[in-house]
Parts: C-alpha cells; structure tokens; sequence
C-alpha cells in the first residue's frame, strides 16, 4: 500500500475517532482493523510471545476507555503507539507466576527452534531498531508502511532497517557460530 | 544488496531477510474477533475494590485537569515578550517588550541579544544569545516550539505534556519542571533538567530525565541515556559512545567497559538506564557492575537484568522518586 496513501488515511482517522467517541463500535472495530497489527509488532518487540495478544486487546480497551481524553484525533496511532509501549512496560512490572514467564522451552521442530532463537535476537536488539524489525519482519509492513503508521520520517526507518538488519545478521551468526 | 527489499519489497531479495520473514510469519498477528463494550467511552467494568479506587482517582484528575482547563481558557494561550535585552527579531522585525509572538513566526537573537517570553497559566522562557526558534502551535491545550540552535531556559507550569520543544535530535516534552535546553550548530541538543522530569523522545528511543541530570540527543538517533554531569569525563566520553555510535557493535562494547570502569554510586542511575540501550551480550556485566554500586533489591536478579525486565524495584533504590506520566505521547507534527 504506497505511503502517500496512508499518510492520507490520518484524516479519516479522526473521522473513525470522532464515530467511535459517539458509541460507534464499527468505527473502533476499523481503527483496530487499521492498527491491530502495528499494535502487535510493536508489542512482540517487547514481551514474550505468549502474552501477545491479550496486551493488543488491553491496549484496544484501553484507548476505547480514554478516547475522550485524545486531544487531536488525527494523532491516534501516535496516542496507540504510547499506550502500547506503557502497557509493555506494565508487563514487565507486574510479579508473575514463575510459570507464566517460563518460556516454552521444549520443542524438537528445528524451523520453531530457529524461529524463536531470531525473535529473540529482534528482542535483544538495542530499542531503536527492535520495534522496525518486529514489524518488518514479523508483521510484514513495509518501510513506508512503518513510517506511515508510526509517525517517523521514511528516513529515519529506512536507517532503522538497515542498521538493525546488520546487528540482527551479526547476533544470528554470532549464536550459529557458539553452537 | 538487498536494501531496497528490506524497505518495500521491491528490488533484488535479500536471501537471509525473505527466509527470515518465513520463519518468523508464525508470531504474525492472526486476525481475532474482539468484543468491545458498547459504550465508547466506559472502561471495562469488574466492580472491584480497585476499581472505585480508580475511579475516585480518575475523578480527582479530572476535577483538577477541568480547573486547569478552565483557567488555561480563560486566560491567553499567547506568547508574549516580558523582557528584552538587545535586539532579538520576530519574522525580522525587532521585537520590543508586550509584542506578541505568533504560531509560524520566528524569533532570532544575535550575539548580544537575550528575550524573555511568558504565556499565561503555561509558563515562561529565556531565550539566549544567537538562538532561532519557530513557535508551532500555541493553544491552551498544546504549545509547541522548534528550536532550531541557541539555548532556551524553560519554566513550565501547565500540565505534563502540553509543553514541547523540539529539536533536531528529539521532542522534549515537559513533566511539571524546569529546564535549559541547548541546539549546536550540528544539531546536538543537550538538556539539563533543575525541577522535575523531562520526556525526551524520537522515534522509538525514550529517555526521562529527572532534576540534576543531563542528557543530548542526536539527529536522526535520538536521546541517549541520561547522566550526572560530575560524572568523570572519561565515563561522559564513553556513554557518548554506548548512546550514540549505533553502526559498531564492538565500539560500544569496548566503551562500555571503561565506563563500568569509571562509574561511581551515583552513576547506578546512569547503568541502570543503559538496560534498556546495551546489547543483551552486555546485560549481564552491566548488572555485576551495578550490584557492586548499588546492591539490587530483593527479588531482583542477575537473571532479570538478562531478560531486561523486573528491573522496576532497582529504580527505587535511586531515591529519584518517580515521574508524573500521561497516556497522551507527542503530537505528531508532519516533517
């Protein structure tokens, strides 16, 4: 979907906003038809897989709950980003029951081993990067979809994707390198 | 080789991308009905205990937030010049003491000039020698400047958030605080917070900043973690270093190891920050490190600081008390 048309989308952003705030429920249910997946990138950047997607549906209600308090509508996916990261940083203050935070460990399928072993070096990356990539290549939006959604400069992702793509290769070689 | 895919897609594949994204297509998000409840604007209801305690909070937030609305309305939400030395400008044009300043107009002052500016019920600023500022947006629920060089020293009353600079490097957005902020000529910018806290952001970097530490961000990075400035000047050099040197992995490493070196007790809230900015390869003598200046709390431990998470107890331990956070982030203002 090319960026410019994205970038436009902001507008009806409001308009979804301004629906919702009236008790709309179809005009919420599209605005997380549009954010859902960036809402989960951005939080499989942070927590373990498994607690996923309840925190999308956590986040959901809670920007539902404070929509009211939205001064521009037009910044909603900004205002979503924010929830989502606070709600991330929620998690990791809360004590958990030791099985809750258990990973699970065991799986003999070498290509679940692999894939858990690289979304936990996206994890590991320093923040600037954890979130591009997680949403890159894990949610499959494109750079300027990123930029569009998220509110940065296409530069700026664009140097995001590359530089955290080359800490990635080196993370991946390093941990096939030690076995 | 491989970036133009990496960005959209398009071009020659990146092999090691294209098999990346296969692998890890099994944590895509899955499309899921979700029920919301049907008035917009309740909160989930469970009619706990905490719950009416939320509420009577959220009441009391409200009350104040409509007091100070009130009072932000019906006073002017306008900028205006309270003390000028020299010749500052606006839109060119010398400015002199009660002169307004308008959204979209700049406000330059040469070598010799320095400005004071108040916005009722907001909070004022000093303007220093050869700084150019741009006043972006200017109501009683947002006043927003761009600092494009020079320093500014801030005195915000309004609530948390409604007051932003931004910078080249990051938005500064203020908690209930004062603050100096300073732009370079390369689009540094340094901020030394005197009361409260300070929300820098860019991107997807945070820093808060509390009363008595310092922090610079960079264009096109952002802010790097926060600092004490009686640090030693070899740790300042190598923080530069972990904060801002993103290409070499093993720089930053290397870096690191001298500022674990040179780090005081007082420093644990500079380390204690760099959790969150450190490979994971360096979490572990981050955390040796820190446990040597500031024992952990019970409950924390080493393997804690390698995940990255249950850090929380530690921060009280700083004695730094806690910032006053708000669900609205920055607005987003188009380049």
């Amino acid at each position: 979907m090319p960026a410019d048309h994205l970038v436009g989308d902001f507008s009806q952003d409001a308009q979804l906003v301004h629906a919702a705030r009236g008790g709309d429920r179809a005009a919420f249910g599209e605005l997380y038809e549009r954010y859902g997946r960036m809402v989960h990138g951005v939080l499989l950047a942070h927590v373990p897989y498994a607690e996923v997607a309840d925190l999308v549906q956590d986040v959901f209600l809670v920007a539902l709950s404070h929509l009211d308090s939205l001064r521009e509508p037009t910044a909603f996916a900004g205002w979503l980003l924010t929830i989502a990261r606070n709600r991330a940083n929620d998690f990791h203050r809360r004590p958990r029951a030791a099985e809750e935070i258990q990973d699970i460990a065991g799986t003999s399928d070498p290509d679940e081993q692999e894939a858990r072993a690289a979304l936990a070096a996206i994890q590991s990356l320093p923040e600037t990067y954890r979130e591009t990539l997680s949403l890159r290549l894990v949610e499959g939006m494109t750079g300027p979809e990123i930029a569009a959604r998220t509110g940065m400069t296409p530069a700026s992702v664009r140097v995001n994707l590359h530089r955290g793509m080359k800490q990635l290769r080196e993370k991946l070689g390093k941990s096939v390198n030690h076995g | 080789m491989g970036d133009e895919y990496l960005w959209d897609g398009s071009g020659e594949p990146d092999a090691e991308a294209e098999r990346l994204e296969k692998l890890l297509g099994r944590f895509r998000s899955e499309p899921r009905p979700v029920e919301f409840p049907a008035a917009a604007t309740s909160p989930p209801r469970s009619g706990s205990s905490w719950e009416r305690w939320w509420r009577v909070a959220a009441g009391a937030v409200l009350l104040l937030g409509s007091i100070w609305l009130l009072r932000a309305l019906t006073g002017r939400a306008e900028w205006t010049i309270t003390g000028v030395e020299g010749s500052p400008r606006i839109d060119g044009k010398i400015a002199e003491q009660n002169d307004g300043w308008k959204i979209g107009q700049s406000l330059e002052t040469d070598g010799t000039s320095r400005v004071k500016l108040r916005v009722d019920g907001l909070g004022e600023i000093e303007v220093g020698p050869n700084a150019s500022l741009v006043l972006l947006e200017a109501n009683a629920t947002q006043q927003q400047i761009r600092l494009v060089r020079g320093t500014i020293r801030a005195s915000v009353t309004a609530p948390p958030y409604v007051f932003l600079v931004r910078t080249p490097g990051a938005y500064a957005m203020d908690m209930g605080c004062a603050y100096t902020l300073q732009v370079t000529d390369a689009g540094v910018s340094i901020l030394r917070v005197t009361v409260g806290w300070v929300d820098l952001q860019h991107g997807f970097r945070q820093s808060l900043v509390p009363a008595g530490a310092a922090a610079e961000s960079r264009p096109a990075i952002g802010p790097g973690a926060p600092y004490f400035e009686d640090s030693s000047e070899r740790f300042r050099e190598e923080l530069e270093t972990v904060n801002f040197d993103v290409e070499d992995a093993k720089a930053r490493s290397d870096a690191l190891t001298i500022l674990l070196a040179e780090a005081r007790t007082r420093d644990a809230f500079t380390l204690l920050n760099l959790f969150r900015w450190v490979d994971a390869d360096d979490r572990g003598r981050l955390y040796d490190r820190l446990a040597v200046l500031l024992p952990p709390p019970a409950g924390v431990t080493r393997q804690n600081a390698l995940d990255g998470e249950g850090l929380d107890p530690w921060w009280g331990k700083l004695g730094l008390g806690h910032a006053k956070k708000g669900l609205k982030g920055p607005p987003r203002v188009e380049e």
